[in-house]
């Protein structure tokens, strides 16, 4: 290619990448920025500066207590299932990482299986099956389902802990006379406790996140955020959903500020990772 | 010699007893994955084959009927939209998603780095109806956008439920996973190859079209794969910005089941939907292992 054609695309092409990084930003970012600034606005219509000025009263909705309670089956049914699924977990993962049967492979597979199968898929087998079972919709039946949705990230999370960590601090334990157990819960959890924490607060996020599986388990009476806000989505057209939105988003950052604190990201992206 | 032998003899001993102490360790996280997940998909691949007898049950048989409904135009549309989104999310968030993961894995400062892995992070973190719904503020009649067009005159431009909003809803949703995956691969292209080709004279394009590019193909495919595997099950995307005028499978197999009582044929969407998935993460793992194989 003729020189100063090729360095003239060169130039144009890396411009083109600036703008495009940009534009990527801008298109992430914006969006939920308009979301927030409308949940301050005093009607749907957008305006850049109104002339009624702002309001805080579409905030009403977050003391609500069908909202409230939303939330509260949320939060209640994330902490049970990340909780199970941490303590199952970390002893899967600590197997996985130390031991090489035969087979292994092909237990790591079918435990991270869950991830890559589509959520709407998973909830309706789970109705089928429940059925089948004998469990009705309802409470256990969504605290289950959210096992299985929190168990494969917090084993993805947790299993890589394992190889980093240096062995001959275990052995010194069980050389100074501590058994098996007292070696795993003073010394092995410790040292892996980043990777624990990430394997929480993803379980969590995926479990408060869901609809796809939940919308398929809940009765009126049990009614998560997730669905709640889906519901309303499609139903309220005011600003409610903006504010709701800000509130989330505000927690979201909270979340992210302190798990960038507690874990760093490193051990964060192990889970986005696929 | 008989120290040895004994050391010998509890050395079996232990190594039995871990055996059996790393099987119950496993035991807990293997019965959930297996009761509560693996079979769980039986009965939908069951009734899948069953007729549906209107208007809520359904006969025990083995009919291919369900299977068959998806070559009517009406029922093959909804597999065509979902490969359709997930195709255009899934390209457009690469080219949106490649420079920006590019600048993350290259960013020689730790704050820089540190702040813009932030932002796609917590970005992740927000929740997907929160992220649905900001579109809806953005691409609304009365929204920012809406309003501008209005101003110019433009007063009927309906940029809400339609197969545009959708896509660019799931491509917002998508971009994140799509950065976070190509990161690592980019990461670990070494820079001195890129040094070393421009030292011998080729332009910055040059440079990133015969290095980094070609090397950094594994990680595209599998970030595109990725992003093609979770654009397929979209659900609360397109309920939310669809307006019930977009169908994609996952939703089509929700209002079957849940509002139409059609088992059969929702069993049997979920069945082609999980099938496309299968296919695609089965490609992911193939052609790592395929790389990893050829280093």
């Amino acid at each position: 290619m003729n020189r100063a054609l090729s360095d003239l695309l060169s130039i144009i092409g890396k411009s083109l990448a600036k703008s495009i990084k940009v534009a990527a930003f801008v298109f992430m970012l914006v969006p939920i920025l308009i979301a927030i600034y409308q949940s301050f606005l005093p009607t749907v219509a957008f305006e850049a500066f109104p002339k009624d000025g702002f309001t805080l009263r579409w905030f009403r909705i977050l003391f609500q207590p069908e909202f409230l309670r939303a939330v509260g089956i949320s939060l209640m049914i994330a902490t049970l299932a990340t909780g199970i699924s941490l303590v199952c977990g970390i002893f899967a993962a600590l197997v996985l990482a130390r031991t090489n049967f035969k087979g292994r492979e092909l237990v790591n597979m079918l435990f991270l299986s869950p991830i890559m199968i589509p959520p709407v898929v998973k909830g309706i087998s789970f109705i089928f099956y429940f059925v089948i079972i004998g469990l009705r919709p309802g409470l256990t039946s969504l605290f289950l389902a959210h096992v299985v949705i929190t168990l494969p990230y917090v084993i993805r999370v947790v299993y890589p802990c394992f190889y980093g960590l240096d062995r001959s601090l275990e052995d010194a334990s069980r050389n100074l006379g501590a058994n098996e157990f007292q070696t795993f819960l003073r010394v092995t959890l410790p040292l892996i406790k980043p990777g624990v924490l990430s394997g929480a607060i993803f379980g969590f996020i995926m479990s408060i996140d869901d609809v796809g599986v939940s919308i398929f388990l809940i009765t009126p009476e049990t009614v998560n955020l997730a669905v709640l806000l889906l519901t309303w989505s499609r139903s309220i057209a005011d600003n409610t959903l903006a504010a709701i939105s800000t509130a989330l988003v505000l927690v979201t950052f909270a979340v992210s500020v302190l798990a960038e604190k507690l874990v760093g990201l490193d051990s964060i992206l192990g889970g986005l990772r696929h | 010699m008989s120290i040895m032998f004994n050391e010998k003899i509890s050395w079996d001993v232990l190594r039995r007893h871990a055996g059996v102490g790393y099987a119950l360790l496993l035991a807990p996280a293997l019965v959930i994955t297996i009761i509560l997940f693996l079979l769980s998909l039986v009965p939908t691949f069951v009734y899948s084959f069953y007729r549906f007898v209107p208007p809520t049950s359904m006969e025990a048989t083995f009919t291919v009927e369900n299977y068959e409904a998806f070559a009517h135009p009406a029922y093959a549309s909804y597999i065509w939209v979902t490969l359709r989104i997930s195709a255009t999310s899934t390209i457009v968030s690469m080219v949106l998603g490649y420079p920006l993961a590019h600048s993350i894995a290259r960013t020689k400062s730790v704050r820089v780095k540190g702040l813009l892995l932030f932002s796609v992070v917590s970005m992740f973190f927000v929740s997907t109806i929160v992220r649905a719904y900001a579109w809806v503020t953005v691409l609304g009649r009365q929204g920012p956008i809406g309003s501008l067009l209005a101003s110019f005159g433009f007063t009927d431009v309906q940029m809400l439920a339609n197969e545009f909003a959708v896509t660019v809803g799931t491509i917002h949703w998508l971009l994140p996973f799509v950065i976070m995956t190509l990161i690592g691969p980019i990461q670990s292209i070494d820079p001195s190859l890129e040094d070393a080709a421009r030292n011998l004279g080729a332009n910055e394009l040059e440079a990133f079209t015969s290095v980094t590019l070609p090397l950094s193909l594994p990680g595209i495919v599998a970030a595109s794969l990725l992003s093609l595997t979770l654009g397929f099950g979209m659900f609360v995307t397109p309920m939310v910005l669809g307006g019930g005028l977009i169908n994609m499978l996952a939703s089509f197999i929700y209002n079957e089941t849940i509002w139409g009582n059609n088992y059969p044929v929702g069993s049997a969407a979920t069945v082609i939907l999980l099938s496309l998935a299968t296919i695609v993460s089965f490609g992911v793992s193939r052609f790592l292992e395929a790389r990893i194989k050829v280093r």
